[in-house]
């Protein structure tokens, strides 16, 4: 799943110390445990918003190799900044707030598009979902607050002139292509391209861009409160209660098989 | 005040979960003690508003414009702004669906309103709702309160609702005739089309063993291949698997994917997120193998072992055949 930056780095309720006990990963840790994946110029990187320059339009956005970031828009909520992501574009821009847990997609979609406003891009990328809260919906939103188009759930990019014709992933295996004109904001569906990893070059490389750092007063943004509060987080009733096998695999695998022979009756 | 329902429908035919959503709203406006109407958009709906008017409902509105014939987020969010701005529920209800997902945001922006989406359960403190959203694929709840006046924007999960519970009444059909602007309208949809003919059909099958991200590379697809042919099931996989091009597209279970019920399904190192579960959990017996024990695939599962595959795949390819021996 792709992901879009997402309101709130640390879950209310939940200390942080549990969370890693509970098995989970925020997107913070993954892109320090998977190392954030960033893909060929032309695609979209988890976890990351960028705002992509065309220059040149109508060589095709979709040829992987052509063309350059000219901006990559990171937010990361604790300290930190993706060096793999900056590494394949010119220079990023981090957002830091202390209060940006406390904000809603809303909230933070503001942020976003007054830095992104700013930079007056042809095309802003961002992912679908996030892997922590799943709203789904910066990209939607800061399209509203930009006043340019959007489309969602996209598995490919041609430019077209002045305009884009993408595909979009619909439900049940069917899909669509869209045309929209410039500027205009995407949601990245996975699958669209392969992610790579950085090289040690890359990360290197990072470490020379431009890494402008904005905070909500520099955006011009107050941060309004929240209309949709998290008043909780707790671990789902379990609803169904599966029978576990134990012991070492070939004992759990008999024991498997005998319940799907005479209690389940399905060999 | 009052909650609407927008329904979803496309080419004249219903989405199936535009009868869950309903369902719940006719719950949610019960509890909250409100009437409830509901609203279908699209050029010439009459009939399926005539249809939604059977359903315990106090109106439905029949949001008629041509340039609403073809699914755009710009017509639906225009025509769907003015029609709230007329009605001004309380709580708007929609299904959880992709076209939901690109539009419903914007609408709501529009009111300084967040889609509190994807809710698969809700529950009333004296008529105020609280929603419950599923964080970290699944691994937590989350209780998300609606805060300040309406409208609050809800959008429900596939299956959290039962379309069977739709109650039946008799609601006045009242069309609602937006202004739009054809210029306002960026998005150009063409028509949907599949890739290619689906050489697999799912859906049919009766026994389905279906690999995830613990198997980890290509090169060991033929250990869950060969309990596939042990069981005489289908193979299938869940996203990343297909993304990666390890099986193909048409293999793939989920929302994205196809939405299976065999009389076994066999999980093979797929941690359950909520995409691949909703493609599944409709299935008679769930068998979940993975390392984590507290993956989401052991919530829906029937029986589960929690150990390493490359062990208990094999193992169980030996009792399977011993079994059927």
């Amino acid at each position: 799943m792709q992901q879009e930056p997402s309101a709130g780095g640390e879950v209310t309720g939940v200390a942080e110390d549990d969370l890693p006990a509970r098995g989970l990963r925020t997107c913070f840790d993954q892109h320090s445990v998977d190392g954030c994946r960033v893909r060929e110029p032309g695609a979209v990187g988890r976890n990351n918003l960028f705002g992509w320059h065309i220059d040149g339009i109508g060589e095709g956005a979709s040829d992987p190799h052509g063309r350059r970031f000219g901006l990559a828009l990171v937010l990361v909520r604790r300290a930190g900044i993706d060096k793999l992501g900056i590494s394949s574009a010119d220079r990023a821009l981090h957002i830091e707030e202390n209060h940006l847990p406390a904000l809603d997609t809303l909230g933070v979609a503001r942020m976003l598009a007054a830095a992104v406003a700013a930079e007056k891009p042809d095309l802003v990328l961002t992912g679908l979902q996030s892997d922590d809260l799943g709203a789904g919906q910066t990209g939607v939103v800061m399209a509203e607050l930009l006043g340019v188009p959007h489309a969602t759930i996209i598995m490919h990019v041609e430019v077209e002139g002045a305009a884009l014709r993408v595909k979009r992933e619909l439900e049940d295996g069917w899909f669509q292509n869209i045309g929209l004109p410039l500027p205009a904001v995407l949601t990245i569906q996975s699958g669209i391209n392969k992610l790579r990893y950085a090289t040690l070059m890359g990360i290197k490389r990072a470490k020379t861009k431009e890494i402008k750092r904005l905070t909500a007063t520099d955006l011009g943004v107050a941060p309004a409160p929240s209309v949709a509060v998290i008043e909780k987080v707790y671990p789902p009733a379990k609803t169904k209660q599966a029978q576990i096998f134990e012991g070492d695999a070939r004992s759990a695998a008999a024991k498997l098989v005998e319940k799907l022979k005479y209690e389940a009756r399905i060999l | 005040m009052s909650i609407l329902a927008i329904l979803e429908h496309s080419g004249g035919q219903w989405h199936r979960m535009s009868w869950e959503a309903l369902a719940a709203a006719q719950q949610f406006a019960a509890a909250m003690g409100v009437p409830l109407n509901i609203a279908v958009a699209g050029a010439g709906v009459s009939a399926l508003a005539a249809e939604a008017a059977t359903k315990n409902a106090a109106k439905v509105y029949a949001v008629e414009h041509p340039l609403l014939g073809d699914y755009t987020a710009d017509g639906y969010t225009a025509a769907l702004e003015a029609l709230v701005r007329n009605v001004n529920p309380a709580l708007v209800v929609l299904p959880h669906t992709y076209r939901t997902r690109d539009f419903a945001p914007k609408l709501a922006t529009r009111f300084a309103r967040v889609l509190i989406g994807d809710v698969v359960a809700a529950r009333f403190d004296g008529g105020s709702p609280v929603f419950v959203r599923q964080l970290f694929q699944g691994k937590l709840n989350a209780d998300v309160r609606p805060v300040g006046d309406g409208p609050h924007f809800v959008s429900l999960q596939a299956g959290a609702w039962r379309a069977d519970t739709v109650e039946s009444g008799a609601a006045v059909v009242e069309t609602f005739s937006p202004q739009l602007d054809a210029a306002a309208i960026r998005q150009r949809p063409e028509p949907p089309f599949r890739e290619a003919a689906r050489g697999v059909d799912l859906t049919t099958a009766e026994r389905i063993v279906s690999v995830g991200r613990g198997i980890k590379e290509k090169e060991n697809i033929p250990v869950v291949q060969a309990l596939a042919e042990a069981l005489g099931a289908e193979l299938a996989a869940s996203r990343p698997i297909c993304d990666a091009g390890w099986l193909p597209m048409e293999r793939q279970v989920g929302s994205s994917g196809q939405t299976v019920s065999p009389k076994l399904y066999l999980a093979v190192g797929i941690s359950g997120a909520i995409q691949h579960l909703v493609g599944m959990k409709g299935a008679k017996t769930i068998v979940a193998i993975n390392k984590d024990a507290d993956a989401p695939i052991f919530e829906v599962a029937d029986y589960g072992i929690v150990g390493d595959l490359f062990e208990v795949v094999p193992a169980l390819v030996e009792e399977v055949k011993k079994a059927k021996a």
